[in-house]
């Protein structure tokens, strides 16, 4: 799960980041509401960690701009103010989520993991694709009943194929689930954890469309979800 | 009691005392009046009878065979002619005539049969002439000229009357809009009161009454910003030292290191903070640096400058390096204070260096010895261009909306006449005008 972090306190961002990775996401950290809007244009990002108090004005103005603009990305608040008008502002302005500061590491990581799982109509937070079974919140990934041990990039990109649901996705969109935009990536690095990903859940579960990028193949048996 | 009902009833019962009093006064004046014209018509009379006599003698001679001359059943004046001997000359009819004799002379009242009777006599070289009119007479006569004032009188009172209760009425329209308009108000509705054009009286009211209220919002709105900045500036190094320790608690070394040493960062910050809220809570309640004397401008230099952490970003033009006798009306601990918060503030929101001149200024508003001025320069960041910065120019210069340090030199100001003032400048940053009164100039 990619995760933009729109956060002005280094302090507060460099927790985050460390924390949200603990939790298998990839985070990109802005700190201000000019950046936030610069990134989501560029980046392909799950959800926004928004922070309202921005050295460069208020993030519910950022937030707007966004909505305006059509941008449906689940955005969760992280913020200090905790007034009952605050959040309902907050909420009436688009926002999906409302966190205040200081929070449970745990917590954001499960509401961010619910944020995106709604987004992706879902309603329960297991992904099941076939006889494949993916449980984002915890990393855990089950083929045929087995667990299969995958690497943190790995597991971004088959949580990023896996909420497409179908859907092609081109290469720096995956790349940017995987990586983030600070990170330079070699350019067969994908590539790499394509095929490790075909190696140990089957060749048939990513699909190669030529000039286009991937999508996730057909299930092995019939698809569903379970609880 | 209302107002305009108390004014009613006191103007209205003086009104009607004073018209009453007067017109007591008219009538008993216009009664002894009447009664006075009316004994002189009687003494009037009885000369022109006496008149008569004195020209016609043989009148009396004539009479004792026709004593009647007039007969005034009803109204009319009365009169008898007597001799010396009491012998009753000429008389008018009716045995009111007979009822005259005897009368001493001069005026006096007799009771004739049921009626009251006012009698006048003249002694005529021994004959007594005696007029009489009816009391009854003399009271209608009063109670109609009476009755001709009151009427008019009683409805020039009852116009007054009215005339007091308009203008009262009226007179008072603004003041009963003021009471309606507060009476009606939500209690936290502080918005103007609006009562249209106010009389120059109720203006002055009106017009505190407004400073008030805009006193109150700025004040609850200076509340509500310093909650809320309070709380941003406590949680948001608690969120760091909170979510550093969870991550240090489930990964190691050097990872779980650096989280530490993040986690400690941000009890650092927070022991800031809290000092910070500290020295203002002291500052507003009672300032124990009361006491201490002012400082010159070299010592509050030394002093901020001594564990700046970000030196080096600070260029300093000291114009008045050379007069050390300098001294500031502010306490040296309040002082360095005041300039290291917006030194700090300067540089959190500064992309490049920052620029502190110190100067001074005559300035009225300060007293005659003038003020020294520190003026922090930002240069702001290159995301700040376009920016809406937490910091803006409320009335009077005032900031708008800032953290605890900011609050903290607003109040050192305030306490010690200075002001701060803060501006846009070109480079996209701040000025923050610090003014702070001398004590004396050499």
């Amino acid at each position: 799960m990619h995760v933009l972090l729109v956060e002005d306190d280094d302090l507060v961002a460099s927790g985050l980041e460390a924390g949200l990775e603990l939790h298998h996401c990839v985070v990109d950290r802005v700190r201000t509401g000019r950046e936030a809007k610069a990134a989501l244009e560029h980046l392909s990002s799950d959800v926004v960690i928004l922070d309202l108090g921005l050295p460069d004005g208020d993030g519910l103005d950022v937030l707007s701009h966004w909505r305006r603009q059509g941008m449906d990305i689940p955005v969760l608040i992280l913020t200090a103010r905790d007034a009952v008008q605050e959040r309902v502002k907050g909420l009436e302005a688009g926002a999906d989520d409302y966190v205040l500061k200081p929070f449970e590491l745990d917590e954001l990581a499960a509401r961010l993991h619910a944020l995106v799982r709604r987004a992706a109509g879902r309603s329960v937070s297991e992904i099941c694709h076939g006889d494949l079974r993916m449980r984002p919140s915890t990393g855990e990934v089950f083929r045929a009943g087995q667990l299969v041990a995958l690497s943190r990039r790995e597991l971004a990109l088959l949580g990023k194929l896996l909420n497409a649901r179908g859907a092609v996705l081109s290469e720096d969109q995956l790349k940017d689930s995987l990586y983030g935009m600070d990170v330079e990536v070699e350019s067969n690095a994908l590539n790499v954890h394509i095929y490790h990903l075909r190696r140990k859940l089957g060749k048939d579960l990513i699909v190669t469309e030529r000039g286009l990028g991937y999508r996730l193949g057909e299930p092995l048996s019939a698809p569903g979800v379970s609880e | 009691m209302s107002l305009r009902r108390r004014l009613l009833w006191s103007l209205g019962l003086s009104f009607v005392l004073l018209w009453l009093s007067v017109g007591l006064l008219m009538y008993l004046h216009l009664n002894q009046q009447v009664s006075k014209t009316l004994d002189q018509r009687l003494a009037s009379s009885a000369n022109m009878v006496a008149g008569l006599i004195a020209r016609q003698p043989e009148m009396l001679v004539a009479a004792n065979t026709n004593p009647l001359l007039l007969e005034p059943e009803s109204e009319g004046v009365a009169c008898q002619i007597r001799a010396a001997n009491g012998e009753v000359l000429l008389q008018t009819s009716g045995a009111r005539g007979a009822s005259l004799s005897s009368a001493r002379p001069g005026f006096s009242s007799r009771r004739i049969g049921e009626e009251e009777w006012r009698l006048y006599t003249l002694n005529q070289d021994g004959v007594f002439i005696t007029t009489a009119d009816r009391m009854s007479e003399r009271t209608m006569l009063e109670n109609s000229i009476i009755l001709v004032m009151v009427v008019p009188f009683t409805l020039a009172l009852l116009g007054s009357l009215a005339v007091l209760w308009w203008g009262v009425r009226g007179g008072l329209r603004p003041l009963q809009r003021l009471h309606d308009e507060l009476r009606q108000r939500d209690p936290f509705n502080l918005e103007p009161v609006r009562i249209g054009d106010a009389p120059s009286e109720l203006a002055p009211v009106v017009e505190t009454l407004n400073g008030l209220l805009a006193r109150v919002e700025r004040t609850v709105a200076r509340e509500q910003r310093f909650a809320s900045d309070a709380a941003h500036e406590f949680r948001t190094p608690l969120t760091g030292i909170k979510t550093h320790l969870q991550v240090a608690q489930r990964v190691t070394g050097d990872k779980r290191q650096l989280a530490l040493t993040n986690a400690e960062k941000g009890v650092v910050r927070l022991q800031r903070v809290t000092e910070q809220l500290l020295m203002l809570a002291r500052l507003e309640r009672g300032n124990p640096w009361q006491e201490e004397k002012g400082c010159s401008v070299n010592d509050i230099l030394e002093t901020v400058l001594a564990d700046l952490p970000d030196r080096k970003r600070l260029r300093i033009e000291n114009r008045v390096a050379g007069e050390c006798v300098d001294f500031v009306r502010v306490p040296l601990t309040l002082a360095a204070v005041a300039l290291r918060n917006l030194i700090d503030n300067a540089l959190k929101y500064s992309a490049n260096e920052c620029f502190v001149m110190i100067d001074k200024e005559a300035n009225a508003a300060l007293g005659n010895t003038g003020a020294v001025c520190f003026l922090v320069r930002d240069s702001g960041g290159p995301d700040r261009s376009d920016a809406r910065l937490p910091v803006g120019e409320a009335e009077a210069g005032v900031p708008a909306s800032h953290g605890l340090g900011l609050t903290i030199v607003e109040t050192i100001t305030t306490q010690y006449s200075g002001t701060l003032v803060a501006t846009y400048n070109d480079a996209g940053g701040m000025d923050w005008l610090l003014r702070l009164p001398l004590i004396y100039t050499p």
